[in-house]
């Protein structure tokens, strides 16, 4: 029996019965949710997605399924672009690094567990319920911060005409990880119509595990997500010989947020003490000068 | 392509040359109290013109312009657009504060005990508002640094736009002073001048800190000359906007004790400023 054809860990019967303890358990998780926290652990769980592109065949059910789950407009080629009602999907990566054939590649939101666009909005927008990152259209004011923070460049504002309920004009909008779907007992869209076995959804242990037993099983792969920007939301699996930050598909994680947190304050600080000494030491001297 | 366009640019600008007028023009009136009235009236005035004008182009890029009060009302600390807005904000009301303080246009007549209290409380506005006009400069380019783009990663940006800020300000303020001509006969005409080379000094030393501290690619493409954005930015910026506008004109009025090349000092300093702004958020998304 090969990896593929063994039992998911969350296949939809046992994922339905979590989801029903889930269900039961909503007002708690609610209150656990911590607004603007930067931290992976917020709520009693963290949901992930896990992308197996060794698994993957390109067909873009994701894409598809994501679209008419929203009921955004579907063109007759796949979208290769992100946009406001175009929340994921599946391309070749441009160059394949050591491989022959470049790898496919899943586009769209890693739910970091350090959020960029989550830390800098300004009006506290864009949120987290178990580790799902998602706006808050109602009180996004479409300033694009969180389109120009994205280390992964993800969301994107709706300069066009509103797209029913999902993506209203003039806000930022991405991948949610259907979040309002979970809550309701469903799984996230692209995952339920995966054709391959290549998308799972379950808690981010879970996740880890399966991807850590697809790896030890073929040792032609490896993963990626399980550290940068404090832990992916979505867990990679990757042929190795294919590194996706040295094919320029994904960024350095050094150039996180996370490093430059403080810089901002300190020269804002700066900035206000230099300020005030400057001021200060004019009005001193001119009144030393009996200047007024 | 541009998330960010034309509005954010002329944001940054106009937020940088209301900081630093407001800090020249509070700089003159506690050296010269009343006898640089109409300077500082002049002064005061553009300062929250020029701030409100810019506040509103923030306000006109939102998709949804309608909702920019939810800045004041879910503030979020970490971000630094959240507290930039009330930066901004507060250095707003300062320098419309300022400007009442000193004109006392319809608070004199209509708001008798808020004409004394700002009368009174003067002084202290003018710090005050030189603090906030500082964080302002600053915080224009602490906006950026935040952002992905390598073109934004340098930390000497908020030096840069600070120092800009202070120069471009400067240059308008030199045309108020000349326009007004209250401080030919004072002692400060010639000072005028030197002030604008010594900021174009401090500005030209920021450039360098910026440049230097860019990752190799954005450096690569910031001083391309075949990238028209390089292009701009060496020969706009830092040819005309620092070294002439700021450096050899108001060095050579200094010498002949002239004012003739003011206006066109001050012109291309407030050309620079622009440019220079327009190329970091332009090339910024670009690369």
């Amino acid at each position: 029996m090969t990896e593929r054809e063994s039992p998911p860990i969350t296949n939809r019967r046992t994922f339905l019965k979590a989801a029903a303890a889930l269900a039961a358990a909503l007002p708690l998780l609610k209150a656990k949710e911590v607004k603007g926290s930067t931290s992976s652990g917020e709520g009693g769980v963290r949901y992930s997605i896990l992308y197996d592109s060794a698994a993957c065949i390109g067909c873009n059910a994701c894409h598809v399924a994501c679209k008419t789950r929203r009921g955004f407009p579907i063109r007759g080629m796949v979208e290769r672009e992100l946009s406001p009602v175009n929340w994921v999907f599946v391309s070749r990566a441009p160059s394949g690094g050591q491989l022959q054939t470049p790898p496919f590649v899943r586009h769209s939101c890693m739910h970091c567990g350090d959020a960029m666009c989550q830390l800098v909005c300004p009006v506290e927008a864009i949120r987290k319920w178990n580790g799902l990152v998602y706006i808050d259209q109602s009180r996004c004011i479409g300033c694009a911060y969180c389109v120009e923070a994205c280390p992964y460049g993800v969301p994107r504002k709706n300069e066009g005409p509103s797209w029913g309920d999902w993506a209203p004009h003039g806000v930022s909008r991405k991948c949610d990880g259907c979040y309002a779907f979970v809550q309701e007992g469903k799984i996230p869209a692209c995952v339920e119509v995966c054709p391959a076995d290549a998308l799972r959804f379950g808690t981010r242990d879970e996740m880890v595990a399966e991807a850590q037993r697809r790896v030890s099983e073929n040792p032609n792969l490896w993963i990626y997500g399980l550290n940068e920007f404090g832990g992916l939301g979505v867990i990679y699996i990757f042929p190795k010989g294919f590194d996706p930050v040295r094919e320029g598909v994904f960024p350095e994680p050094s150039e996180g947020y996370r490093p430059s947190v403080s810089r901002g304050p300190i020269a804002l600080g700066l900035a206000a003490v230099g300020g005030l000494a400057l001021m200060g030491a004019v009005k001193a001297k001119a009144r030393g000068e009996g200047g007024e | 392509m541009f998330v960010w366009g034309w509005l954010v640019t002329l944001y940054l600008f106009l937020g940088g040359l209301s900081a630093g007028l407001f800090a020249a023009t509070a700089g003159l009136d506690f050296v010269g109290g009343k006898r640089f009235k109409r300077t500082v009236e002049w002064g005061a005035y553009w300062s929250w013109v020029i701030i409100a004008l810019g506040i509103c182009m923030l306000i006109l890029d939102l998709g949804r312009p309608e909702r920019a009060f939810n800045t004041m009302l879910h503030p979020h600390p970490v971000s630094p657009m959240s507290w930039g807005s009330m930066v901004i904000v507060i250095f707003m009301v300062l320098a419309l504060a300022y400007w009442l303080a000193h004109t006392g246009v319809i608070v004199k007549r209509l708001l008798k005990p808020l004409w004394n209290l700002l009368v009174r409380l003067k002084t202290i506005i003018g710090i005050l508002g030189g603090m906030f006009a500082f964080m302002t400069g600053a915080y224009t380019g602490i906006l950026l640094t935040y952002a992905r783009h390598s073109m934004w990663a340098s930390a000497a940006l908020p030096a840069l736009f600070l120092a800009s800020a202070l120069a471009t300000g400067y240059a308008l303020f030199s045309v108020i002073v000349e326009r007004t001509g209250e401080v030919h006969g004072a002692g400060l005409a010639e000072k005028i001048p030197m002030y604008e080379a010594v900021l174009g000094v401090l500005e030209l030393a920021a450039a360098g800190a910026y440049v230097a501290l860019l990752p190799a690619e954005a450096r690569a493409a910031l001083l391309s000359a075949s990238n028209p954005y390089g292009l701009i930015f060496l020969l706009v910026f830092l040819l005309a906007g620092v070294i002439f506008g700021e450096i050899v004109l108001p060095l050579l009025e200094m010498k002949t004790g002239g004012s003739a090349t003011l206006f066109l000092s001050a012109f291309l300093t407030l050309l620079g400023g622009l440019a220079l702004r327009y190329v970091v958020v332009f090339l910024g998304q670009s690369i």
